[in-house]
């Protein structure tokens, strides 16, 4: 009968699921099976292969753990994490940015590192502190700097010389990179003197913090608990950038114009150096960020610290051996000169062979590895991100001429402090 | 309509370093190896078989299931029909974000993650399958499956033998979207596969977008491949619909 | 006939019919999936309202109303909520208005119609995703192909800054809203335009109307339904947009671009309010229902019965 076989086919769909449910592997351990660790992390191109060369290794000369390297997109990481923690699933180890590992420290799902450190003599006092101080809440160390990075400046040669400026003469100051910004901008051609990050959200508060340590600022208070931006220094930092759009030297627009060849100047990232060096139409240079005459020199860093979420304390264990292992001078010089990350390490940075491989092979890096002594990490905060968000949005109102810088200053202040509180 | 398409193909068939060039619509350059290298920078292969095997379960369970769902909205009598509809259709309107981490939570109960079940399920029915087909239906004459009626045959008897052959184009297009939006989902194959070897295409078109910048050139050939087959179908449905047109003209 | 009486008489009428149990097993698929898949997530997300939880730790803490007295008072918030609208209005109208002349058009018979009907479905084919990622590329000045021949015909001031103007940003991303979205539209009125027996324009035609008049007098009132359909689509979609958004200016510049989606993804994945997020969720999701009735109640009177 016509209605029976419709009703029959149903079933046998619905009956479908359990065995689709079958396809997914079923592995059962046995005792003689290395320990398996799944690492989470979001390194891609160069760097994701230089990691999966660096687990694959490890795995060899560990027969007694297994490491699997899983790539998970730098923009799904945190939400994946989040998934997994409250599903019960979460990753035996991650790497992840560093402006989020004081919510993801304070969630109480990283394992604490204090014991494992002890335990193997870890010398923690080799790390850059102000890389380590975003992992530490309450004395506790809940992970380690794998890479890091930092932001100088990027000169145009090519644009420069049209305009009858030397890139080897790198502006010093604040106000000979305006003075250059503005004899190199050519608004008809649409190039603009100095790019800024202007769109609102976290690219734009990173960038105004180096302007503001530049300027002898800082950004919250030293106790974290309230803004400390609203300053003299907050103000010089921002009427900076207002004379940079009103001399015409930058024009708000969409970021990513140096790379088009569009803009004279930019601040931009250590990890920009290799796929510029293979892609950029045009000659191109680096140098340090200058700072205002009565400044001192600042630069922001970013990178990604490595964790440990695993429950099962064999796997804590296994874990952690892995993340001491990445993290050892010799391995970090290894990965650096892969990926040019910058070193976490003074180890690193002190080292002559890393040092002449640099000089050797990449010059155009030496601002940002000289610099990073100098760079500052964002506050490490649990509310970072939202804290960054409201302050970018009323500098965006600034630069747009909603506000006056003080007013801005002001709005952003009172909106900072009410999430602290 | 068309301009950024050509320019994602022309985008694709670009080397690296004329990306920034002057722009021209028309491709200049045919560097195929684009292809390739996107091809191999990720186990794309399993990711398309993947994505097929999620697409056909969703299409299946979508024709079947929206559409019986449709003619009971569209022909049946029953209590309560008015109000379960509304609910039905209350399920579109809610932010998926909202619901993402509860619905991951049911599929980790049910010891799903991972499965070719979490991808396919879940999403076996739709509301607007169900809203579409049963606008649809409401376009089909009653008279017909009341001279079934007076031939004696059952309410779902109807539908299978009456209604279904009477909807190719309302089918096709559901078919069409079902498929369009099980191939492009992003989020929720994300969220319930934390195996590499469970991924989807989009999934692995994600990788080409990373925290240190985007790899243009192999985003837009991977993205131009991942096109292809909803383009495929499309065309291959579209021309049910002048088939199926063709037959009810030579009845009619 | 008291209410209980009648009650009682419906279901007596319909179950002489065979109608109820054939519903029951015609809608039971359907009720399970959305009770597990739907239903009971966002019951659950009802209950994460009024929590406040970071989406990790393994405690949650009551507080009442608080998260909605919250958005209540939020500037930020109520901005959002004006964006959307204007966003969605724009998109919902146009687009569904646009879509039933190109569909009739097109099954006017067009020449080369399998030719316009794929390149209107080409947007609806590309993940939402990767299309907004085109179009940030293809308006950024100086190498963005659509900015330079805007430049080159002279509409555009030298140098614009599209997605950075606060009057232009919004346009643009209502623009690639409905530019993805028309293909859409065309294929469904297209089925549906399928459905009109020809019979109707011919006797019409004989009778002296004219095409406007078939259009206007047949066309229109046949295709409701499917208006219905695509306008209630259309506006729940919008309503709930976050890719694009997302993709394309991250909701700024100063705010004229953020949409209540890409506020709520921010709460529930960047600032981990979990509590905040789902009643943002909640708030959305009775707006936008409120919205379906009123046009379901003022369309759906024109419609056969339900």
């Amino acid at each position: 009968m016509k209605r029976a076989s419709v009703i029959l086919a149903i079933a046998a769909l619905l009956l479908v699921a359990p065995v689709l449910q079958g396809f997914s592997q079923v592995h059962v351990a046995s005792a003689q099976d290395p320990i398996k660790l799944v690492f989470w992390n979001y390194w891609d191109g160069t760097n994701g292969e230089k990691i999966q060369e660096l687990v694959d290794r490890y795995n060899e000369e560990h027969p007694e753990v297994e490491i699997e390297n899983v790539f998970v997109g730098w923009g799904e990481l945190l939400p994946k994490l989040q998934l997994a923690v409250a599903g019960g699933d979460a990753p035996d180890l991650a790497a992840a940015d560093m402006v989020w590992m004081p919510a993801l420290a304070n969630s109480g799902a990283l394992v604490p590192l204090n014991a494992f450190i002890e335990a193997s003599g870890t010398d923690t006092s080799d790390f850059y502190p102000a890389l380590l101080s975003v992992n530490t809440y309450d004395d506790q160390i809940y992970g380690l700097p794998v890479s890091t990075n930092n932001l100088e400046l990027f000169i145009n040669t090519d644009l420069f010389e049209a305009a009858g400026l030397d890139a080897s003469a790198p502006p010093a100051t604040w106000d000979e990179l305006a003075a250059a910004a503005a004899q190199c901008a050519d608004p008809d051609s649409g190039v603009v003197g100095m790019e800024l990050y202007t769109q609102p959200g976290e690219g734009l508060t990173w960038q105004f913090q180096v302007y503001l340590w530049g300027a002898g600022g800082d950004f919250l208070s030293e106790d974290l608990t309230q803004a400390a931006f609203n300053s003299e220094a907050g103000l010089q930092a921002l009427n900076f950038w207002l004379s940079l759009i009103d001399s015409g030297a930058y024009t708000l627009s969409d970021w990513g114009l140096f790379g088009q060849g569009q803009a004279c100047m930019v601040l931009d990232g250590s990890w920009m150096v290799g796929g510029m060096a293979e892609s950029a139409p045009f000659n191109w240079t680096t140098a340090a960020m200058p700072a205002p005459a009565d400044g001192q020199p600042a630069t922001n860093m970013g990178g990604e610290h490595a964790f440990i979420m695993a429950q099962d304390e064999a796997k804590q264990q296994a874990a952690w051996d892995f993340i001491n292992w990445l993290t050892s001078t010799d391995v970090q010089i290894e990965w650096d000169e892969a990926t040019a990350f910058m070193p976490v390490r003074d180890s690193v940075a002190t080292n002559e062979a890393y040092m002449s491989w640099i000089n050797e092979n990449e010059p155009r890096l030496l601002p940002f590895v000289d610099m990073q002594q100098y760079a500052h990490n964002r506050p490490p905060v649990e509310q970072y991100s939202e804290l960054s968000d409201v302050f970018s949005a009323m500098i965006e109102r600034a630069l747009y001429g909603q506000m006056d810088p003080q007013e801005a200053l002001d709005a952003a202040e009172a909106a900072v402090n009410s999430l602290l509180s | 309509m068309v301009i950024p398409f050509l320019w994602m193909l022309t985008l694709s068939l670009k080397p690296v370093s004329l990306l920034h060039q002057a722009p021209y619509l028309i491709p200049t350059s045919f560097e195929l190896s684009n292809y390739a290298e996107a091809w191999d920078a990720a186990p794309f292969a399993r990711y398309y078989l993947n994505s097929a095997i999620m697409t056909g379960g969703i299409v299946a369970g979508q024709v079947i299931f929206s559409s019986l769902a449709a003619y009971a909205f569209a022909r049946l009598q029953f209590p309560g029909k008015e109000l379960l509809f509304l609910v039905f259709l209350g399920t579109m309107m809610v932010p998926f974000h909202v619901i993402l981490i509860p619905s991951y939570l049911i599929i980790d109960r049910l010891g799903w993650v991972d499965s070719y079940a979490a991808l396919i399920v879940p999403r076996m029915i739709s509301a607007f399958g169900i809203f579409l087909m049963r606008q649809y239906y409401q376009g089909i004459p009653r008279e017909l499956d009341e001279a079934a009626m007076i031939d004696g045959a059952g309410r779902l008897g109807i539908w299978w033998r009456i209604i279904m052959p009477l909807s190719g184009p309302g089918l096709a297009t559901l078919a069409i979207f079902a498929f369009m939006f099980a191939w492009n989902d992003f989020l929720w194959p994300l969220v319930v596969t934390n195996d590499p070897n469970m991924r989807t295409v989009q999934l692995g078109l994600a990788m080409f977008q990373g925290r240190y910048g985007t790899q243009w050139t192999l985003l837009m050939a991977g993205t131009v491949t991942a096109t292809l087959p909803t383009l495929l179908i499309f065309l291959i449905g579209q021309r049910w619909f002048i088939q199926s047109i063709a037959q009810t003209g030579m009845k009619g | 006939m008291t209410a209980m009486a009648r009650v009682r008489a419906g279901w007596q009428h319909a179950n002489r019919r065979g109608d109820v149990s054939a519903a029951a097993m015609a809608l039971a698929p359907a009720v399970i999936l959305f009770a597990i898949f739907n239903i009971y997530p966002l019951l659950y997300s009802g209950y994460l309202s009024v929590m406040e939880w970071d989406g990790f730790s393994p405690d949650k803490s009551y507080v009442g109303l608080d998260n909605y007295r919250a958005l209540v008072e939020s500037a930020t918030f109520r901005n959002a909520l004006g964006v959307t609208l204007q966003y969605t209005l724009s998109v919902a109208v146009l687009g569904v208005a646009a879509s039933l002349v190109i569909a009739v058009l097109l099954n006017s018979g067009v020449c080369g119609q399998n030719i316009y009907r794929l390149v209107y479905f080409l947007p609806v084919v590309t993940s939402t995703v990767a299309a907004a990622v085109v179009w940030r590329y293809l308006m950024t000045p100086g190498t963005g192909y659509a900015d330079v021949l805007l430049r080159d015909l002279g509409i555009t001031p030298p140098n614009p800054t599209w997605l950075r103007n606060p009057t232009w940003a919004l346009r643009i991303v209502m623009l690639v809203g409905i530019w993805k979205r028309i293909g859409f539209n065309i294929v469904i009125y297209l089925a549906g335009l399928q459905n009109i027996p020809k019979e109707f324009y011919e006797a019409a035609t004989v009778d002296g109307a004219g095409t406007w008049a078939r259009f206007r007098h047949i066309t229109i009132p046949l295709i409701s339904p499917i208006t219905l359909l695509l306008v209630i689509m259309s506006i729940i979609d919008s309503f709930l947009i976050f890719d694009v958004v997302y993709v394309m200016t991250d909701g700024g510049p100063i705010g004229t671009t953020e949409v209540v989606g890409l506020l709520l993804y921010r709460e529930a994945f960047r600032y981990f309010n979990l509590g905040t997020a789902s009643a943002m969720g909640w708030v959305i999701f009775a707006i936008v229902f409120a919205v379906t009735m009123v046009q379901w109640k003022f369309f759906g009177a024109r419609e056969a019965s339900l």
